[in-house]
């Protein structure tokens, strides 16, 4: 069995003033090992929340989580933090993300420290190594996070994640917080290590162009909820979803001879506060209808592999 | 005549310990409708020359040391605080990075809009306040939102409020600082758009700072690539983006995941960029080039001309290049 993770009509729902958000609505996919999982979407679609939902971070509101097989909805406390083991993630912001009174290498080793998995001495050869394989000189072993650049504090935040020989790694916007050339180190990086210790990612971003590059299967959400999911390279050649397709066309391409079919979508995102009962991408869609603005579609298989939340996919695609 | 020309502008920061060369010696050049596109990383120093230009360096601890900037062929550099306050907003107007600090949380939008019009155009209350409502709707928001506070609006609206403030009084030229950066891309496209249309419209120049070259190639007709201060490859945008030449702008174009080509690892820029209190000698990209020679360090490097209206300050780069 080569499944590592099955995630079955997850909901995590918060409570808010206005009323209840849907951050996470009905969402269903399956991981194989060593494969990644990309995730895309705009902000406030609710695709980090998913990234923790998944890893417990937080507790679902609906839902099943399967892991090797196993449930791991209801665990409780003691199993979830066993759990840490095998699921790790690495944050967004390397500058929050890191206490600013520990150099280090006490940032890194700490993972060690908490689980009491080896002695003084053994802990201090795994941080050097752990710093060797992210590529942290070991000159900065006692520097603080903020005397060093993004780039840096970034390769702590792998580490970490990595310091408990995990299985599984949710990644959640790792480079978008750097420039250009650092971000293409960070993900070379991060393929590398994958290749190397067959992990399994699930890379939360809201970069095209980063998910492509990275992905096994790229999940595209939309307002908590799944509009499409199928193969990277086939969402790039054959996007279904009207979302998809003006989420390409809106993507700067830094090639002036790269000519190609120009959408603007036009609107707002909808708000995820007690949404209606209808396609949520209704309001901006140019191919809305009667039947979206009255039922919520549903996730269907359209093409082998290949999955949306559309009533007129067919229609829109000439399928 | 070209609507702006800088020539040698050199911004410092004095501090306690050592002196910051954010801008160093800096050449650029703007014609009436033009787009130029100014590309670097964080601390290349785009958003000092930006406000460099529009004299808005905090003094101390900064200080243009050097350099001249001419609109419409005269030096900015050399007015006085008068007439330089009569150019922002009304000829040189500028949109800044981040639109959820742009602005003021105790205005209504409409008064934000009114402000800039009523203290350049010398006209009635009521009339600013009327033609603030047509800038709304010139950006795409409904004049009756002219009532409301900047909290009300998502962050796309706010970009659109700062547009519309930026461009009230019709402004010869433009600069943006990286306007779309804190946007979704969906909400970027439409912005960019709106941006494209109404310089069209209204034939502004435009001096758009941004990080990313996909932005540029979108929506510029020529390109400055800025590296520690410097400028090191400027051109048209047909000319650097078919034929970069610096290695540095090479490494930008390698270290971006591509959309159109199937790439299969990155190629990024090894180390980072060298401290601007700290800059070395000769080429300040050496330490990162994979093309380097001891050359490199003992001269400092111009900007030269490899072809028309193409300049590279690399001593490798003519001729052949690599």
């Amino acid at each position: 069995m080569d499944e590592l993770l099955r995630v079955e009509h997850l909901k995590k729902y918060f409570n808010n003033p206005g009323g209840m958000l849907h951050a996470v609505d009905d969402i269903s996919f399956t991981i194989k090992k060593g494969d990644v999982l990309g995730v895309v979407g705009e902000s406030g679609c609710g695709k980090t929340t998913l990234g923790r939902v998944v890893i417990k971070l937080l507790e679902p509101t609906g839902g099943k989580i399967f892991y090797e097989g196993k449930d791991i909805t209801d665990i409780g406390k003691k199993a979830n933090i066993e759990l840490r083991k095998e699921m790790q993630i690495i944050f967004q912001d390397p500058y929050s993300s890191l206490n600013p009174r520990l150099h280090v290498f006490d940032l890194i080793a700490d993972p060690l420290k908490s689980f009491r998995l080896m002695g003084r001495s053994a802990r201090k050869d795994k941080v050097f190594e752990l710093m060797d394989m992210v590529g942290l000189s070991r000159r900065f072993a006692y520097s603080y996070p903020h005397e060093l650049d993004g780039g840096r504090r970034q390769r702590i935040g792998v580490a970490r994640a990595l310091a408990l020989s995990p299985k599984f790694i949710v990644c959640d916007e790792p480079v978008s917080s750097l420039d250009v050339s650092i971000q293409a180190q960070i993900l070379n990086l991060l393929q590398d290590l994958q290749k190397q210790h067959q992990l399994t990612y699930i890379f939360v971003t809201h970069d095209l162009s980063v998910v492509k590059h990275i992905s096994t299967d790229i999940l595209v959400m939309y307002v908590g909820a799944m509009v499409e999911k199928c193969g990277a390279k086939e969402l790039f050649e054959k996007p279904l979803h009207p979302y998809t397709k003006g989420l390409l066309a809106a993507i700067p391409v830094p090639n002036i001879d790269y000519v190609r079919e120009k959408i603007v979508l036009q609107g707002e995102l909808s708000s995820p506060i007690n949404p209606k009962s209808e396609c949520r991408f209704a309001n901006r869609c140019s191919y809305a209808s009667d039947i979206c603005r009255r039922e919520i579609p549903v996730y269907e298989e359209v093409l082998p592999k290949h999955f949306v939340t559309c009533h007129r996919v067919r229609e829109i695609n000439n399928l | 005549m070209n609507l702006l020309e800088i020539k040698g502008l050199t911004i410092q920061y004095a501090m306690r310990a050592n002196t910051i060369h954010a801008v160093n010696n800096v050449d650029l050049t703007i014609a009436p409708g033009q787009t130029l596109g100014l590309v670097g990383e964080t601390g290349a120093g785009k958003t000092t020359t930006a406000r460099g230009i529009l004299r808005l360096i905090q003094t101390p601890p900064g200080k243009i040391v050097s350099g001249e900037v001419f609109f419409e062929g005269r030096d900015l550099l050399k007015m006085s605080g008068a007439e330089m306050r009569a150019i922002r907003g009304k000829s040189i107007s500028m949109i800044f990075q981040n639109p959820m600090s742009a602005l003021n949380p105790i205005l209504t939008i409409g008064e934000q809009i009114a402000e800039v019009i009523h203290l350049h155009e010398k006209c009635s209350k009521k009339e600013a306040a009327e033609r603030s409502r047509n800038m709304l709707k010139m950006v795409g928001i409904r004049p009756e939102r002219a009532g409301e506070y900047p909290h009300q609006f998502s962050g796309g609206m706010k970009q659109r409020v700062v547009i519309a403030i930026a461009l009230a009084c019709s402004p010869k030229l433009l600069i943006a600082d990286e306007p779309t950066t804190a946007l979704d891309v969906t909400i970027q496209a439409q912005v960019l758009d709106m941006m494209r249309a109404l310089k069209n419209k209204l034939n502004t120049s435009m001096l758009l700072i941004t990080h990313d070259l996909g932005v540029v190639a979108e929506t510029c007709d020529a390109v400055a690539i800025m590296y520690a201060g410097e400028i090191v490859e400027y051109g048209s945008l047909e000319r650097v983006f078919h034929n970069p030449k610096h290695p540095y702008t090479l490494g930008l174009f390698g270290s971006i995941p591509s959309l159109d080509k199937v790439v299969e690892r990155l190629s990024p820029i090894r180390g980072l960029m060298p401290e601007p209190s700290a800059l070395p000698k000769g080429c300040k990209f050496k330490e990162r080039c994979d093309y380097s020679c001891d050359d490199c360090e003992k001269e400092e490097q111009v900007l030269r001309e490899i072809e028309l209206n193409h300049t590279v300050r690399c001593m490798r780069a003519e001729g052949g290049g690599f």
